[in-house]
């Protein structure tokens, strides 16, 4: 401990009343605080830490909690401005395992920071312009870097006296929490080192900071241990005793989920996190969604038990059920401990895996298993421990998937197909090109297998088999986002997606067929992966344009200006059940390489070579591999094939574009508007012959417990009435953020929700057509004092593509004027244009 | 992000609560459920509010609820022994008709104590506020005993207090003439809209923040003139809140013109066209009276739209707080303006760039404010002229400022209210130049010390300074000497009256940039104890003022203020052996520091002064 007196006596840090360090410019002026910009991103601001000359960013880009870079609705990143937080952990934490010399508790990146618990202070030094030095202690998650700040850490070797200070600072500031916040058992437990994956990070930062956590310099004070619980939810139990009131919770329940439910209840010391107008949580507006908790980094927010275990019970069930069918696989689902003790892991909330109770399943499988057959839907990944596995991808599909007969649950289908039969062993080289199929190797430097299909929600685009025995960790798509939002395992998972993205995209594209293994190579090594959020462009007509663009996920829209309006042409989605994968961009690249070859056509059709023909927009999230021009016109120069099937190409995407209709436009734009590209089974009913007797909708009901999934209204589509009821999407977005994973996609068409889904309205916000709907059903009684009160309980529910007689769904089986049908959007469209022809 | 206009539903948010709690006394959840609703924001939003202020009743209140000052000045004159004798009272009547309870400085430390009643038993539907002040100790229980029987003794005033301040004071330039006369440096202003004129004018005075931190009031200014926004705004804090602190309460009920005007210069200057004043609401009487000027005001022509034809437009209102000592921190109070919890923020960026709704604001105290109009129109005595024509030849008397500059003594500039109380024989609030030393505001201003006692201690910021024996031993305070042009020191002390120590309180500056040079903190309320006082029960009561009124925004204020509360009583219930006494010593030095430098406000840095001055000068095993 630095002695008191003289710190105090000698004032060395400036005080509240005076302005805050690096208020102010170069030039003296105060600096008005206004949101980054781009520029900023570029550029350089030096700094000093611990010694070490920096030099960082003046703005980093604004990440999601998924850990995505965001983009504004111009396609620009979104800029945020740097903290120290952010240029210490850039110089100290280079891998998973480094220790951030700054301490957090208040803060995520993902957040916006508040600044409240101070165990992050470092301290700072501005040189004044007179030469004099002053000197703070700040918060590093709020502060922002400055040009010419010195930052001093406690990691500083050079500066030995401020980190005792540091350390004074920090330990105090834990102690005080740990003797208001811990139970006199928890820091008698601490004399011992918590848990590797112990979930309570104060816990942890009292085991660092405080020597004695038994014998504490400041007492617990009037209410400790006095605060009280909140049980009343069945499914969260919050503990007031131990909220640090780190806002983390609030945060994650007002920014991150916009539920707008948390608060807090009164001021200063008695101050207590609350639930609306501080309701009891059950019979607050919370529906559950678990952010809160997982986003605490105490012991105050925490899943009960019973939740938990009701769910690890069922899948052991389903596991119980089919491991007995194959028994040289062996199946265990994974406890969180388990989980942490795999490096992927780490850093994810110990809460999360919880919460997630048996997301996370370890697969061991004999040479010649079925880990995942191409064509089927799967909601999960796998994520590669040791042995090898072969892929095996079919260049040309004729049938489409193959249904699986029967469903028990979530990873039913995987047992199931493991046990159906041995897979043909590829023999040969790595890569082998066979007349139907492509085959090659991964092992555990792939990190990843199947998240393709996790996380687009598409069928699976290759057959995978063990080739030796071999380890999986299967996980959901929880799972996989909550990996996705940590940086570290974010960039192993990156290369990894790159990889798999690129061999399976390319190789199906009918432009790459004419390509040896070698060029394709060289031509993954240069292309890019970007992301393109809803409603952003990604070029517009009569730019120049040097890039094709093939789509992983997600639908854009082309335009072209009529006029004034700018009026829809086509579509494009990712690629289909047949393995086609959707190529645009190729206009204004092939007609600059061609240009010469082209010169008639190009004048003839008064088309200058190099631009883009019409406007290409995102309607959803969209995933893109962009290659440049100028790598194609390379591989042109050497391979004479491809350069032949690249000018077949561009003369007749040039005919294609010279005869596009424009009449055709407004038909397709509704088409687009509504959303109908992307259904595989929508229910219209044809207003010519419907009566509007309702017989569908009571059939419905009549099925499903009195309780109709279907609405019949809706928009219509020329003579169609397109019923409120679940349309199949080809990306259905109702599957993303599912925090308990209780919706999958089951067959190629039906949506599932489990049982244990807890009611918490995300996949009916997502629908963008309304057809989910929450409904109160009763669920067992809780006791009251000596009443019984029945538990309601929200849950979802939408279209369960029913079957009736003849395998035709009820609500169209009960229409009886032949009025109803189930179709997709294209087979509507057919059947719109045959009539206004006929 | 939300828009600006988006945002200021946050004021709105502030009074329609205001209004719920005026017109019934407490606000229900369906109260919430609506301003919810009307303003189209989540109820969360509105919870966070309602519970942070304790002006607002989540509960049906008792018909008559009374709140006596527990803080230093009324604590010496007997407040605990009326607390519990109103406590008893109501253990009969009945707590669903009588509350009480202690409440925290209610700024009539010269009268004290000091006693604010809202409601009457007679009538149920009144909210007001009665106060009595500066009464004997039996007094109170009859008198609350008369308002339960329906026979309500007068309230009494601030008038006569704030007359007789500002009769002895010079900021009021226009004296007690009729209002046409007033607002002169505002028409002058409109004729020759020079803001450079101003802003010299404020640095030649050499004006200095009132609210505490003394910052120079030119470069405030200055700063939200350039600072770029889509509006600006200047706010007053009249948040009165400091233990110990009244003077401001004599301005705004004597001379609320000069605030008013004040404002106005701040808002041409600036570019405002919207200014608040941000007034605590035990100020009932200064409320009315400010809000009746402003109408004044409108009507001349100084305010509102079109300022004396001269197509500028400045509103101004009043914006009564609901409640708390934060809300005099500046960011809180632009937080609580802004109708949210009144939490400090994170500092940079200031209030200048990004003040009330994010846009350039400028917030001063009062006394700054009233100041404005005497620096812009006096003229300088000869003698200041000639002095400043030494250095300065182009100076004329014309060139504003130079009255205010000479106004202090030796090297002060300026002159400025104190706020004096506690054992003296005339507490009040005192116009008095700069740099007088505190002997001279005890003896000659105040009264010197109540019955001969002598001089125990003193707080000279309230309790943010803690208190200072009135003999300062070695080491406790600076001795600065003058530089020469090499910025070597010479023989010279730079503070004539000090140069030894142990050094007699008596001798030191009042002065803020003399204050810290010297190190030690200056506010605008001082008390003095005579050797009667129990100052250990002082230092205990003012460490329980900062931890109610903490915001619990930041850990080290929210805990450690309340550890610091535990130590004082562990101290006085005598559980400490006294081999120990070192280590807890060390142990309360330690948590002060840490609170100290990691709080996010000055309310986290001061707290922990109380208790540690008293242990450094006063704990009989420290001495």
């Amino acid at each position: 401990m630095a002695s008191n007196q003289e710190l105090l006596d000698g004032n060395e840090y400036i005080s509240a009343r005076e302005e805050a360090l690096f208020a102010r410019d170069v030039d003296g002026q105060l600096i008005r605080r206004a949101d980054a910009s781009l520029t900023d991103l570029e550029l350089d601001v030096r700094i000093t830490i611990d010694g070490q000359a920096m030099v960082v960013k003046k703005a980093v880009p604004l990440r999601n909690s998924q850990g995505v870079v965001l983009v504004n609705d111009r396609g620009e990143v979104i800029p945020r401005p740097t903290t120290i937080y952010d240029a210490v952990t850039r110089m100290y934490v280079r891998s998973v395992e480094d220790i951030n010399p700054v301490p957090i508790l208040c803060h995520r990146e993902h957040l916006q920071p508040v600044g409240v618990c101070r165990v992050c202070m470092v301290e700072i030094q501005e040189q004044r312009k007179s030469g004099r030095v002053k000197k703070d202690l700040v918060s590093a998650c709020t502060y922002h870097v400055k040009e010419g700040m010195v930052i001093t850490t406690l990691a500083s070797q050079e500066n030995p006296k401020t980190v005792e200070v540091l350390k004074d600072s920090v330990g105090v500031i834990v102690e005080l929490l740990a003797s208001e916040h811990l139970s006199q058992q928890d820091r008698e437990n601490l004399v011992n080192a918590p848990k590797r994956y112990e979930p309570n990070e104060l816990k942890k930062l009292v085991h660092r900071f405080v020597p004695n956590p038994t014998q504490l310099r400041y007492p617990p004070s009037e209410l400790a241990g006095k605060r009280g619980l909140d049980s009343s939810s069945e499914i969260i139990s919050v503990d007031h005793d131990a909220c640090i009131l780190c806002q983390r919770c609030t945060r994650a329940c007002n920014d991150i989920k916009h539920n707008d439910v948390m608060a807090r209840e009164g001021k200063g010391y008695p101050t207590q996190i609350a639930f609306d107008t501080n309701l009891p949580m059950l019979e607050s507006s919370c529906v559950s969604c678990g952010e809160c908790v997982i986003s605490c980094p105490t012991d105050a927010l925490q899943f009960r038990p019973l939740v938990i275990e009701k769910q690890i019970a069922k899948l052991s069930d389903d596991l119980h059920l089919t491991q007995s069918k194959s028994s040289k696989n062996s199946t265990e689902v994974l406890s969180p401990e388990q989980m942490l003790d795999i490096p992927i892991f780490n850093g994810i909330p110990y809460k999360f895996l919880q919460f997630n109770g048996g997301a996370c399943v370890r697969r061991v499988l004999q040479p010649g298993d079925v880990l995942c057959k191409e064509g089927e839907y799967g909601s999960t990944a796998f994520l590669i421990q040791r042995g090898k596995f072969e892929i095996q991808i079919s260049r040309s599909r004729s049938k489409a998937a193959k249904k699986p007969t029967e469903r028990k649950g979530f990873f039913n289908r995987i047992f199931s197909s493991s046990s159906t039969g041995i897979a043909t062993l590829a023999t040969g080289s790595d890569h082998s090109n066979t007349n139907q199929e492509t085959r090659f190797f991964r092992g555990p430097e792939d990190v990843i297998l199947g998240e393709m299909a996790c996380l687009n929600r598409s069928p699976r685009s290759a057959t995978v088999v063990a080739v030796e025995e071999s380890e999986v960790i299967e996980i959901g798509s929880n799972v996989l986002y909550m990996l996705q939002r940590n940086s570290a395992s974010l960039k192993l998972l990156n290369e990894a997606y790159r990889r798999h993205a690129l061999n399976s995209n390319l190789s199906r594209t009918p432009l790459c067929r004419s390509l040896s293994v070698a060029e394709l190579d060289r031509l993954a090594q240069g292309v890019e992966l970007i992301s393109v959020e809803p409603g952003q462009p990604i070029f517009k007509e009569g730019e120049l344009g040097d890039e094709v663009y093939m789509i992983r996920l997600g639908y854009v829209k082309f335009s072209r200006m009529q006029g004034m309006r700018d009026q829809v042409i086509t579509y494009m989605g990712p690629p289909n059940i047949e393995g086609e994968i959707g190529v645009f961009g190729e206009v204004a690249v092939l007609s600059k390489l061609y240009e010469s070859e082209l010169a008639d056509e190009l004048q003839a059709l008064n088309f200058p070579a190099g631009v883009r023909t019409s406007s290409c927009t995102a309607l959803d999230h969209v995933e893109l591999v962009r290659i440049q021009g100028t790598l194609i016109r390379e591989l042109t120069e050497t391979n004479s094939e491809f350069r032949k099937t690249l000018l077949d190409r561009a003369e007749s995407l040039l005919r294609r574009d010279a005869k596009r209709e424009v009449s055709e436009s407004t038909f397709k734009a509704n088409f687009v508007a509504q959303g109908l590209y992307n259904a595989q089974s929508l229910l219209v009913l044809d207003l010519e012959s419907c009566t509007r007797c309702d017989e569908c909708s009571k059939a419905c009901a009549d099925a499903h417990e009195g309780q109709t999934r279907l609405v019949r209204d809706g928009l219509r589509f020329e003579n169609f009435l397109v019923a409120t009821s679940c349309r199949s999407c080809t990306d259905p977005y109702c599957l993303v953020g599912c925090p308990v994973n209780a919706i999958f996609r089951e067959g190629d068409k039906e949506i599932v929700i489990e049982d244990h889904c807890i009611g918490c309205g995300q996949c009916a916000t997502n629908c963008p057509y309304g057809n989910i709907t929450m409904y109160g059903h009763q669920d067992g009684y809780r006791l009251e004092g000596n009443q019984k009160v029945p538990v309601v309980r929200q849950r979802a529910t939408t279209c369960d593509q029913c079957k009736s007689i003849g395998g035709t769904p009820r609500c169209v089986y009960a229409c009886p004027h032949e009025a109803a049908f189930r179709m997709s959007g294209e087979q509507l469209t057919t059947v719109v244009s045959e009539r206004t022809t006929s | 992000m939300k828009s600006l206009v988006e945002r200021q539903v946050g004021t709105r948010i502030a009074k329609m609560l205001q209004e719920v709690q005026h017109r019934q006394g407490y606000i229900s959840d369906v109260d919430i459920a609506r301003i919810a609703g009307q303003v189209g924001e989540p109820a969360r939003v509105i919870q966070d509010v309602v519970s942070f202020f304790p002006h607002y009743s989540r509960q049906v209140p008792a018909k008559c609820t009374v709140a006596i000052c527990r803080d230093m000045s009324c604590r010496l004159r007997g407040s605990v022994q009326i607390t519990q004798q109103l406590q008893e009272l109501a253990d009969q009547v009945g707590h669903q008709n009588l509350h009480v309870h202690e409440a925290s400085c209610l700024g009539r430390c010269d009268r004290a104590p000091a006693m604010i009643i809202e409601g009457s038993a007679s009538d149920p539907a009144s909210h007001g506020q009665s106060l009595f002040v500066g009464r004997k100790v039996d007094d109170y229980r009859r008198i609350v005993q008369a308002i339960l029987e329906g026979d309500p003794p007068e309230a009494d005033s601030d008038e006569a207090s704030a007359q007789a301040t500002m009769d002895r004071s010079e900021i009021d330039c226009y004296r007690s003439g009729a209002i046409q006369q007033k607002y002169a440096a505002v028409k002058a202003y409109l004729l020759d809209p020079s803001n450079e004129r101003v802003i010299q004018a404020l640095k030649n005075a050499g004006l200095l923040g009132m609210g505490g931190a003394g910052a120079p009031a030119f470069s405030k200014w200055d700063e939200a003139r350039t600072a770029p926004g889509e509006t600006k705004y200047v706010v007053c804090n009249a948040d009165e809140s400091e233990p110990g602190t009244f003077k401001d309460r004599e301005i705004l009920l004597a001379a609320p013109h000069l605030v008013i005007e004040g404002m106005t210069m701040a808002a041409l200057v600036s570019g405002a066209k919207q200014g608040y004043i941000y007034i605590r609401h035990e100020y009932q009487e200064q409320i009315d009276r400010l809000e009746e000027a402003i109408e004044q005001a409108v009507r001349l022509g100084a305010l509102g739209s079109n300022i004396f034809q001269s197509g500028r437009t400045f509103r101004l209102e009043v914006f009564i707080s609901p409640g708390g000592y934060v809300c005099g921190e500046q960011t809180a109070l632009i937080e609580a303006l802004e109708g949210k919890r009144s939490e400090p923020r994170n500092r940079p960026p200031e209030l200048q760039t990004n003040g009330l709704y994010d846009q350039p604001t400028i917030l001063n105290n009062v006394e700054t404010f009233a100041w404005v109009p005497s620096i812009l129109l006096k003229e300088p005595a000869e003698v200041s002229l000639a002095k400043e024509q030494t250095n300065n030849p182009s100076a004329t008397k014309q060139t504003p400022g130079l009255w205010y500059k000479y106004a202090g003594r030796n090297r002060s500039k300026g002159k400025r209210y104190f706020s004096i109380s506690g054992d003296l024989n005339r507490p009040g609030a005192y116009e008095v130049p700069c740099g007088i030393t505190l002997g001279e505001l005890i003896d000659q201003y105040a009264g010197g010390m109540k019955d001969g006692i002598p001089l125990l201690a003193v707080a000279l910021s309230g309790p943010s300074g803690g208190f200072l024996p009135a003999m300062l031993p070695d080491k406790a305070i600076r001795l600065p000497k003058i530089l020469d042009k090499e910025g070597n020191e010479t023989a010279e002390f730079k503070y004539p009256t000090l140069s030894k120590t142990p050094t007699d309180i008596r001798l030191l500056p009042l002065d803020v940039d003399a204050s810290r040079e010297i190190g030690f903190m200056l506010g605008a309320g001082i008390v003095v104890y005579g050797t009667t006082a129990d100052l250990l029960d002082q230092a205990i009561a003012c460490s329980q003022f900062y931890q109610r009124e903490s915001c619990g925004k930041c850990v080290p204020c929210r805990l450690g203020s309340r550890k610091i509360v535990d130590m004082a009583q562990q101290l006085v219930s005598s559980q400490t052996d006294q081999n120990l006494v070192p280590q807890f010593v060390d142990h309360a030095n330690l948590l002060s520091r840490i609170m100290r430098t990691t709080s996010i406000c000055g309310l986290g840095q001061v707290a922990s002064e109380p208790f540690r001055t008293y242990l450094r000068y006063f704990h009989p095993t420290n001495r």
